[in-house]
């Protein structure tokens, strides 16, 4: 009797936590008594946006207010979205060398010029320049490479590697001047001049 | 003895090593620098990545326990105008060693993604996908005037004519718009001062056709004199739309974020708490990418399950979040 009294009371209990939003976590043992040796209770998880300023939170609550109504609303269905592109090759061109326009996003430094180069079976993004590395001399020229599979449908997940490759010696800024096939020609600062292989990624 | 748990034990994707809960690092997706505009690429690409966040997601069947949040950058590259008049007043992106590319065809190219994405990805994962640039060269080259606060006017367009689409694909259920800018604040190597980038930030907040967030995936390293800590926390915080993404390539990214353990000075520590939506990595590896540490260009960096640890381990400090439910990497797509 005293252990269905006990019972109740923790249905009592727990109903009142969930209705409240708390998870509560339960644990008990049927050894002889079977009673109840432990009941946790976890504070109801606050909103992310708690602390958010007002017209912070009225743009996240409309946007919540957009998935909302979104959910209740039809859904396309997934077997009617086409298929896998059985093959994207990249087509050949002939690379243009252009002056930089744009910071090269996980490389540190200043590039002088940019292209875009189609040999083999892989694509290259090439930038010339100069390092801007803490600790790397004023005048260390470097180019950096992203190499990807020139068909970028023929797998799942195909991969790109970007690298950096400084020059040997230095020079100061590296400038592309011109390409043919796999190999970039450059001249530097202090009118070096010089070819870098993309596919052994070599300085000559 | 029996032990029962009233309690809702998610399933394990099969290779999971990530666990989900609201401190445990969740599994990444991905996002990408985007230098092509070819809609096959790119739509073969989303397909690659919603099987990916198929696979890493799950769902309890009660919202409970679920870890389905993804997000995606496609980051097309700095602002440029490439023409005075016509579709968002001629603005475009630069999609790095690409073709410069008009808006319209930015919007295009989000699309293909979103539609491949969509068609592989199952229907546990949450996508929001970032229609991505920059402030890198900001407004440089191209067709004059270049105004940066009006390029963030007609980049919430861009992102509303986005979420339009999804709407009429029936895709928003599961995929949303926003905006995203790799705001990097160090002011050399062609990256744009504090005052442009502000500028583009209130462009963005000042157009009133929808609600949509602008989520900042740059640093909050100093050192040039032309950006402050405080202006860090208004491009990724303080305005009204922004959120931070940051990339958190080691621990020297995460201190200047949070607790200012290596310089002093940090974005919570100096000007106030934010609450971070995640934690962006770069790491080459193919996946699935190692806890960490990984390798980029030669050297070592944070993997994503080390960065976002460190970056909800730090945050804790001055910070007030409950949860920070999004991990990304990002690489140049194939």
């Amino acid at each position: 009797m005293a252990r269905t009294t006990k019972a109740r009371s923790l249905v009592a209990v727990v109903t009142v936590f969930v209705a409240l939003g708390f998870t509560v976590v339960v644990a008990a043992s049927n050894d002889r008594g079977g009673s109840v040796q432990q009941v946790g209770v976890v504070a109801p998880e606050p909103s992310v946006n708690q602390g958010v300023p007002p017209e912070k939170a009225q743009i996240e609550q409309a946007e919540e207010a957009r998935q909302r109504q979104a959910d209740r609303g039809p859904k396309a269905p997934k077997e009617q979205q086409g298929s896998k592109p059985a093959s994207c090759v990249a087509p050949s061109v002939q690379p243009t060398i252009e002056p930089a326009s744009d910071a090269v996003p996980g490389v540190r430094m200043t590039p002088t010029t940019q292209t875009r180069v189609v040999y083999g079976q892989a694509v290259y993004l090439v930038w010339g320049g100069l390092t801007t590395s803490d600790g790397a001399p004023a005048d260390q020229g470097q180019i950096a490479v992203v190499e990807s599979p020139r068909d970028a449908c023929a797998t799942e997940n195909p991969n790109s590697v970007l690298d950096v490759f400084e020059m040997p010696t230095q020079h100061g800024t590296i400038t592309m001047v011109g390409v043919n096939g796999a190999l970039v020609f450059f001249e530097t600062e202090d009118g070096t001049t010089g070819t870098f292989n993309l596919e052994t990624k070599r300085y000559s | 003895m029996l032990l029962v748990a009233v309690a809702f034990a998610p399933v394990e994707p099969a290779g999971a090593t990530h666990q989900t809960a609201q401190n445990i690092s969740p599994w990444y997706g991905h996002s990408w620098y985007i230098s092509s505009t070819d809609a096959a690429r790119i739509n073969s690409l989303g397909r690659g990545d919603g099987t990916w966040d198929r696979d890493h997601a799950f769902c309890d069947g009660d919202n409970t326990n679920d870890s389905s949040d993804k997000v995606a950058v496609l980051d097309f590259g700095r602002p440029i105008r490439l023409a005075t008049s016509g579709p968002y007043y001629g603005y475009g992106l630069t999609m790095f060693s690409g073709p410069d590319t008009r808006l319209d065809t930015i919007v295009w190219l989000t699309e293909q993604y979103a539609a491949g994405w969509y068609a592989t990805s199952g229907g546990c994962a949450r996508l929001q996908l970032a229609l991505g640039t920059s402030n890198s060269y900001l407004c440089s080259g191209g067709v004059q005037p270049c105004d940066p606060n009006e390029f963030g006017r007609v980049l919430k367009d861009a992102v509303h004519q986005v979420q339009l689409w999804l709407n009429q694909q029936n895709y928003s259920w599961q995929i949303q718009a926003i905006a995203a800018a790799d705001m990097e604040t160090y002011g050399a190597d062609g990256w744009a001062c504090a005052g442009p980038t502000r500028a583009m930030v209130d462009g963005f907040s000042q157009n009133t056709i929808g609600y949509y967030t602008l989520w900042d995936f740059g640093e909050a390293i100093t050192s040039s004199g032309c950006w402050s800590i405080q202006d860090v926390h208004y491009v990724s915080w303080g305005a009204a739309p922004a959120w931070p993404l940051p990339e958190i390539y080691n621990a020297n990214f995460a201190c200047h974020w949070t607790d200012g353990s290596c310089r002093g000075y940090a974005v919570e520590r100096s000007v106030g708490p934010v609450t971070f939506r995640g934690e962006m990595t770069e790491c080459q590896n193919p996946d699935p990418i190692p806890y960490g540490p990984c390798t980029v260009a030669g050297r070592s960096e944070y993997g994503p399950g080390q960065a976002w640890d460190q970056l909800w381990q730090r945050g804790q400090t001055y910070g007030s979040q409950s949860s920070m439910p999004y991990s990304t990497n990002i690489k140049f797509a194939p």
